[in-house]
């Protein structure tokens, strides 16, 4: 038995021997400078702006720890409209939101002067002052979009019926559409009794006893809906703690829908995959239609479906019909 | 086609020339089993001295030594590991098939004993390349992690991979490990991992043995392009009634057997009641993992319905249940439910008929709930008829034909990219006829030569009619010395959409090839020596080279949802395995070293794939004390997996509002560069797992306790790092776990 365990305790000591390193681990190789653009041109705005930015490397597995500033200063950024018209942009500062994790500097290139025309072929250069040249190009379709309210809904609530929503079609393959649903209301003796717009989530529910809302994604549907519970949960919500209710005036539901044009739609589906928790994925789909770098230039064309409140459902809620 | 007919006129040769042997010769047939459960054992020799000839047993317990001269007594030896070889004396008569039911006692509690007679006939007799056999009782002998394994058990096997600790899933020879077909009694089982892949969902108990091919296997096994794991189920008990209860950390388990009128019956289930040990596998993330497995099995013998026929039925269900009460995250469950009826005949001659129907079917389910992640099912329906036949001629040359027609629905319901729920459902038949010819005639070459002809496949991508030819040739020139070789074409027409990226996956569906690829494609050849210098030692040295084509992996460019799911790409792997089983006193020791290339090209660049290993040492040591004392300890290297190193990193924008004018400039997060894929290597990687093993019997039972110790000396082996921060995660830390075996 001596033998045996001698054996046994030799052979483990052999093997602990050969094995008790560390390993020192690095995933980081050198950095390879990269440069990132982005730009959406706002449909009905004539400001605009454009990200230019480069790439950075941390080696302390913390990129939000970065405080460096990746602008990329000096560039020649520039936005065509067709052939003709062209504007240089400038460089500025925003200011992030609250919340935001980064702690560096932000600074974007903007006009005050490009609005972006349909049916027209739309450029975009940055050329950078290591002579680098980014490109890119997006072109918005002039094929307005046919909007209508789900099941022809002009009031809501519609009797029989638990939600209210907006119907599209479009001829755009593949198109992704952005929606968002706000109520239009006044206070007598508040805001100026200016109108206030709220955003109705797409759906509600409570978790551990608090409402948590869900806003609407993008979509490829061409319908979109909102449960009653929703929506009612919002009109009940303009007034949380406020005994006065006959003092609103509720006006109407705007159900507003952006479509994507195809940089966009690309895009938004290349960085919108749905993951799960316990899948652990070391690379995902990266999309780009920057030539030379990364990043997206893009627009979309927004249209609305308005619908107004039955009355006698306003009455029940303690509030008043306005028209707006 | 010249082919094809000069495959049937070397047969014909063949066959002609066997009855050159039937002249004053007879048959003698053995059916080997345990003698106080009659369950058969498989590989067990039989050899008779007087005239030099031996055999060993197949699946099913059967052995026939040919053309043994007639009209004679002989001494017949019949040995197995771990039992008594018991000597019996036979008469065989002239052109007849003499039949013998042998029963081995075993040891006892003195486990491992390797008995020499059949061993040596096992390597003069045998066709198979690149094959492990694991029996029951070695199975006992493997290193326990959590829950005793039938796929961890090869994991240690010189060829197979793994990329962790966390997974059982295995990769074979540079295959993916879709490629591996796993049958249980012949019916295939399309998803047999519980827990997220941490272990397989056969019972260990219910096995009676398992055959694992690497490559290079014969014309009956097919639908898999790199191994086969074929698992034998127990009768169970034919003489008295029995109960085992074991558990472990994780689950209890039950097992009953018992003869029934006719025949016999085995029923095992088994339950998870905790799963706090599991927490150490994913990271200290809580995986609230809920599952159970039962399998079941009964025969039926009867001389006056069918003289020499049959008959079982075996099932096999498992569920896996994930459900989390927080309803932002998602719950997951996935299910197998496999039946199968067999008709085994065994007439007064050396011949074999087999007749069997199954129905295997896989449920996988993402139930999504409010957490964001995309809805996913996945079933696939498989109905199989098998039928086959093997007949020994004089000449101990054996041939063995059938057919399999299978009818396999395969349906995927998800939402795509964008959201729009779509469902892909495919439907196919296959059927196809198989033949080999198993050359056993000479003493110096043994020869295996068959075909699977593909008459109908389930791909409509496919040729009307696919030939898989099939060679498998061993050369002795000494007694102890053999040159092997095998080659062959195998075609897979279903495959699971596996994301290679994914280092833990959760949802892999199986779908059948889609029309825009062609079913994939691989090439096998092997050589090799194996040396047999004493009955003590058994060394095999074999190289491989496996070429696949039309590999199909998930398509990382799809953006739109018009474009194709997968690509197609060409897979290469080439290596050399060295394997050594030898036993010095109370020490049984099985070594290997594995030299292994595997790429894959896309899109016309070559790349490593993930679980290319370079090197790989496994090291299984087994010391029996005595007493029923045993420690088993295993140590397993290999040399790093390859990965893809960050190269920088960017502000991605990810855009939240539509209708707010800057919000783009805001809402970014940083989004990590890669650099070329899998150009680069994570650390080696090392562990110890030790286990020691107390087997005594108390008045009224048996009791095995086992106590084992993963990662003995704490290594911290790299499992991946994070890639939007790079921070690594590591394998399973120092782990010690017990289970506890009650046998009534």
């Amino acid at each position: 038995m001596r033998k045996k365990l001698f054996a046994i305790l030799s052979i483990i000591a052999a093997v602990f021997t050969l094995s008790c390193s560390d390993t020192n681990f690095n995933p980081y190789d050198t950095h390879q400078e990269k440069f990132v653009m982005n730009c959406i041109l706002h449909p009905d705005s004539s400001f605009q702006i454009v990200t230019l930015n480069r790439s950075y490397m941390v080696n302390n597995f913390d990129p939000f720890s970065s405080t460096e500033d990746t602008f990329v200063k000096g560039a020649l950024v520039r936005l065509w409209n067709g052939n003709n018209e062209v504007v240089v942009l400038r460089d500025t500062t925003l200011t992030r939101t609250s919340g935001d994790p980064y702690n560096k500097p932000h600074r974007v290139y903007y006009t005050k002067n490009f609005k972006p025309k349909t049916a027209t072929n739309i450029l975009l250069e940055a050329l950078l002052p290591n002579g680098k040249r980014l490109t890119s190009s997006t072109y918005m379709v002039k094929q307005p979009m046919n909007i209508e309210p789900l099941d022809s809904m002009r009031f809501y609530p519609k009797e029989g019926l638990g939600y209210a929503g907006a119907v599209w079609t479009t001829d755009q393959r593949n198109a992704v559409f952005a929606t968002k649903a706000t109520i239009l209301y006044s206070r007598q003796g508040m805001y100026g009794d200016k109108v206030q717009r709220v955003s109705i989530p797409a759906y509600i529910n409570k978790v551990n006893g608090s409402v948590v809302k869900y806003y609407p994604q993008p979509t490829n549907l061409n319908y979109w809906q909102i449960d009653s519970s929703a929506i009612n949960y919002t009109l009940r919500s303009i007034s949380e703690g406020d005994p006065a209710k006959d003092k609103y005036l509720v006006y109407s539901m705007i159900f507003e829908v952006s479509i994507l044009d195809n940089n966009l739609s690309l895009y938004y589906n290349a960085t919108s995959r749905g993951k799960d928790l316990y899948s652990v994925v070391i690379d995902e789909t990266d999309y780009s239609c920057i030539n030379g770098g990364f990043g997206v230039f893009g627009t979309y064309a927004k249209y609305s479906v308005v619908m107004t409140f039955d009355q006698l459902f306003l009455y029940k809620l303690g509030y008043k019909s306005g028209t707006y | 086609m010249r082919y094809f007919s000069s495959l049937l006129l070397l047969l014909t040769i063949f066959l002609s020339t066997n009855s050159v042997y039937s002249q004053e010769t007879g048959t003698l047939r053995g059916l080997v089993s345990d003698s106080l459960s009659g369950e058969v054992l498989v590989y067990a020799s039989a050899y008779i001295k007087e005239i030099n000839k031996g055999a060993h047993t197949d699946t099913r317990g059967y052995f026939i030594i040919p053309s043994v001269p007639a009209n004679k007594t002989y001494t017949v030896a019949v040995s197995y590991v771990g039992y008594q070889t018991k000597f019996i004396t036979v008469e065989v008569d002239n052109n007849k098939l003499s039949h013998y039911n042998i029963s081995l006692s075993a040891k006892g509690i003195q486990m491992q004993t390797i008995e020499k007679v059949g061993d040596r006939y096992e390597f003069q007799n045998d066709t198979k390349v690149s094959v492990q056999r694991i029996a029951a009782r070695e199975l006992e002998l493997m290193p326990k992690g959590v829950e005793t394994d039938v796929f961890r058990s090869i994991q240690y096997l010189p060829g197979v991979q793994t990329t962790g600790d966390v997974s059982a899933k295995y990769y074979v020879r540079g295959g993916a490990a879709n490629q591996n077909l796993v049958l249980v009694d012949g019916v295939t089982v399309y998803n047999p991992f519980h827990a997220l892949g941490l272990f397989g969902v056969i019972d260990p108990d219910i096995v009676n043995n398992l055959e694992f091919y690497k490559g290079g296997f014969a014309a009956e096994f097919g639908g898999r392009l790199s191994s086969v794991m074929s698992i034998s189920t127990k009768d169970g008990d034919k003489n008295k009634f029995g109960a085992t209860a074991s558990s472990s950390f994780m689950a209890a388990k039950l097992l009953l057997e018992g003869p029934i009128p006719n025949g016999s019956f085995i029923i095992s289930g088994r339950k998870s009641f905790s799963n706090k040990i599991l927490d150490n596998f994913f990271d200290e993330n809580h995986v609230p993992v809920d599952f159970y497995d039962v399998s079941m099995k009964t025969n039926f013998t009867s001389p006056d319905f069918i003289p020499g026929a049959k008959f079982t039925v075996s099932g096999m269900f498992s569920g896996d249940n994930l459900k989390q009460d927080n309803p932002r995250v998602e719950d997951y469950k996935w299910s197998n439910n496999i039946m199968g009826i067999r008709w085994l005949q065994v007439p007064d001659s050396p011949l074999f008929f087999e007749l069997a129907f199954s129905t295997s079917q896989f449920k996988g389910e993402l139930i999504s709930k409010q957490s964001g992640a995309t809805p996913k099912k996945n079933i696939v329906d498989d109905f199989s008829m098998e039928m086959n036949f093997n007949y020994v001629f004089d000449s101990k040359d054996e041939v063995v034909s059938g057919f399999h027609i299978r009818d396999i629905t395969t349906t995927l319901a998800m939402n795509n990219a964008v959201g729009v729920p779509v469902e892909i459902k495919a439907n196919g038949t296959s059927v196809v006829f198989f033949s080999k010819y198993k050359m056993l005639r000479f003493d110096e070459v043994d020869m295996d030569l068959g075909v699977r002809i593909n008459a109908v496949n389930l791909s409509r991508n496919s040729s009307v009619v696919v030939m898989e030819p099939r060679l498998n040739i061993k050369i002795r020139p000494t007694d102890n010395f053999a040159l092997i070789g095998a080659a062959g074409v195998y075609q897979q027409e279903i495959s699971t959409v596996t994301n290679e990226y994914e280092v833990i996956n959760i949802f892999e569906p199986w779908v059948i090839s889609p029309e825009y690829i062609k079913p994939q494609v691989a090439a096998h050849y092997i050589t090799g020596i194996e040396f047999v210098p004493s009955e003590d030692f058994f060394i095999t040295v074999e190289s491989y080279y496996k070429k696949i084509d039309n590999f199909p992996v998930v398509n990382q460019k799809k953006i739109l949802v018009t474009d194709p799911d997968f690509v197609t790409g060409e897979a290469e792997s080439y290596g050399v395995e060295i394997f050594n089983k030898s036993k010095l006193e109370f020490i049984t020791l099985m070594a290997s070293y594995t030299n292994a290339y595997t790429y894959k090209t896309l899109g016309g660049l070559r790349y490593y794939n993930k679980y290319d290993i370079r090197h790989q040492v496994n090291l299984n040591l087994d010391f029996d004390l005595g007493n029923g004392w045993n420690v088993g300890a295993s140590w397993i290297f290999h040399s790093g997996l390859p990965y893809t190193k960050i190269i920088g990193y960017y502000d991605k924008m990810y855009i939240d509002d539509y209708f707010y004018q800057n919000s783009y400039a805001d809402f970014r997060q940083p989004y990590t560069i890669l650099g070329i894929d899998n150009l680069h290597r994570l650390p080696e990687y090392h562990k110890l797992d030790i286990t020691l093993s107390k087997k005594f019997d108390l008045s009224f039972a048996k009791v095995t306790l086992d106590a084992s110790i993963i990662n003995v000396y704490n290594r911290k082996n790299i499992f991946y790092f994070k890639r939007e921060n790079g921070e690594r995660v590591n394998m399973l830390p120092f782990l010690p776990t017990a289970t506890i075996k009650v046998k009534l």
